[in-house]
């Protein structure tokens, strides 16, 4: 394709997004709040396009559709697992809007630790976030870079995607903190949910002859792509490891479950609930359609993560379809890297310096705003750091990251749901867990056959549960917070 | 509404969306391993998130402001 083209492209594409930014910095009011969660006054509608933004990275059109393309349908059925975790929300979603509003809290591992009474538990929280989420960004940073050079041929160098989508996340991430980030991310929902169904069509009707005879095709091909294990790579065993930690995304990730105190009230976090889900159900159809249909044109890949560049410059896509399906795949890593930023900058100021105050005068809120912003540049700078170093050791950490950040889960049931969870509990199952599941990704030790995912849950459940029945629990904390939640969860009927 | 009804939806939804998610690792790998085509799989987990996405929007039906 025409290096030109390329550049045209993302010139186009920087402006609109800049514009979006800017317009939302107008709009921005003043404090910590403000810029972490833009005065927990989002709309609905926002608050979904920015959820689903944030949640689909550049992984759905190039890695499940490589899944897809090498794995057969077990693809959806991992993707559709996770989808269907987000009923999760239902519960943990008004739970954490309410307490978030009523205690103040920025970040999710804030509120661990106000919650178990130990500023520890959010501090190694914290850290293992970064820890897991650095390179999950770099390898983000990464897509957008091969994405470019392979659609030019080699023309626009790998260092050149890389800047360019780091620029562009630290930009709309500073602009105004989560609003430009929020604003930005609508835009980019609204063009990866587009422009993938677009160029599906386009493929299907006009190459594969509809979707009647495209699963014929699929039917005849070898390796039963159509049923698990089908051609090898989703037996059971693997399915449930990849299948698990993302099962309980929605409250594992940061970036995710911080989105839960954003909603300007439950019927803007029900509209939220309900516009992500519909856009979950739409995109992963279509990533999956998406390998399955360069299975069929493009047979014979010795690496299927190449399946969505090789299809996009293949004559079966024409050039312009090609170019805003590379735009599509950029907004889908950009907008889940600035999220990530911002949000990792947030828990370095609230959790990792520890400078949590509910009445933060004018000084502490510059301080705190100032604190982030050096943090958002030094976390983009380790992303570009790591990101051109191309290292194995980033992708080992990137896969390790929905497996990682599940240290937290039990203690996040616990914090709604049991009294008797201790402090101690929470704290060495995070931290031994987040051991395991670094040991078992780098060693590709897989007990039973099961893998790292299986075993990190399983093991910092147990310890959390043990713990918790040999350790004195905060009690008065715990009444509070759990009677509070209660006590508006039956006011407003909240299952 | 009632706090005992609010406990009894709550484990109500909660068992029938394990019950799906325990069916979404189980039948693919069982009852529709060898069905290779459109009706096997492929349908069997979009149905399966599509009552699950029901089921949830099902529950965020009776939040009240």
């Amino acid at each position: 394709m025409p290096t030109i083209y390329l550049y045209t492209a993302v010139v186009l594409y920087i402006i609109l997004g800049s514009i979006v930014a800017l317009m939302a910095r107008r709009k921005m009011n003043e404090g910590v709040i403000e810029y972490f969660l833009s005065g927990r006054n989002t709309g609905g509608f926002v608050a979904a396009l920015s959820y689903s933004a944030t949640t689909y990275s550049a992984f759905m059109m190039i890695g499940l559709a490589g899944f897809t393309y090498s794995g057969g349908v077990g693809a959806l059925g991992f993707e559709l697992v996770y989808l269907s975790g987000l009923s999760l929300v239902a519960f943990f979603g008004p739970r954490f809007w309410l307490i978030g509003k009523k205690n103040n809290y920025v970040s999710p591992y804030e509120m661990l630790g106000d919650r178990y009474q130990n500023q520890w538990i959010a501090f190694a929280a914290s850290l293992s976030a970064c820890i897991f989420l650095i390179p999950y960004l770099a390898v983000q940073l990464m897509g957008v870079g091969y994405l470019l050079s392979g659609l030019s041929g080699g023309e626009i160098p790998f260092v050149f995607g890389v800047v360019i989508a780091v620029v562009l996340a630290i930009a709309w991430a500073l602009i105004a903190g989560m609003k430009s980030v929020t604003w930005t991310d609508s835009l980019q929902s609204l063009i990866m949910i587009v422009v993938s169904i677009l160029i599906l069509f386009y493929v299907i009707y006009q190459h594969l002859g509809g979707f009647m005879s495209f699963f014929g095709s699929l039917t005849a091909l070898e390796g039963n792509v159509l049923t698990v294990p089908g051609p090898g790579f989703f037996k059971f065993k693997t399915f449930l490891g990849l299948s698990l930690p993302w099962f309980f995304f929605s409250i594992s990730n940061p970036q995710v479950s911080q989105r839960l105190f954003i909603p300007r009230d439950l019927k803007a976090m029900k509209t939220m609930i309900k516009g992500f889900l519909l856009f979950g159900f739409i995109y992963t159809l279509v990533s999956v359609f998406w390998g399955f249909s360069a299975r069929l044109l493009i047979p014979g890949l010795a690496n299927a993560d190449l399946a969505t560049p090789e299809l996009l410059a293949s004559q079966y896509v024409p050039t312009i379809l090609a170019l805003v399906a590379m735009i599509g795949i950029t907004a889908a890593a950009i907008s889940t890297i600035d999220s990530i930023m911002l949000t990792l900058s947030s828990l370095v100021v609230r959790d990792i310096f520890q400078n949590m105050e509910d009445n933060l005068d004018q000084d502490q809120n510059l301080r705190q705003l100032r604190t982030a912003k050096i943090a958002i540049l030094i976390i983009a700078l380790l992303g570009f750091f790591f990101a051109i170093q191309e290292l194995d050791l980033i992708a080992t950490l990137s896969v390790a990251a929905s497996v990682g950040l599940l240290v937290v889960v039990p203690s996040m049931f616990g914090a709604f749901f049991w009294k008797k969870a201790t402090a101690a509990a929470s704290l060495s199952s995070i931290i031994i867990g987040s051991a395991v599941a670094l040991y078992l990704q780098f060693s590709g030790w897989s007990p039973l056959g099961y893998g790292a995912g299986v075993w990190t849950l399983l093991i910092s459940a147990a310890i959390f549960l043990i713990v918790s029945l040999f350790t004195q629990a905060p009690t008065k904390k715990a009444e509070e917070f759990i009677g509070y939640i209660n006590q508006e969860c039956n006011q407003k009927n909240i299952l | 509404m009632e706090n005992k009804k609010l406990k009894k939806l709550r484990l109500f939804y909660s068992l029938i969306i394990l019950l799906l998610v325990v069916s979404a690792f189980a039948v693919p790998y069982t009852l529709l391993s060898s069905i290779n085509l459109f009706r096997g799989a492929f349908l069997f987990w979009s149905l399966f998130v599509l009552i699950v996405i029901f089921l949830t929007i099902k529950i965020t039906g009776y939040w009240r402001e």
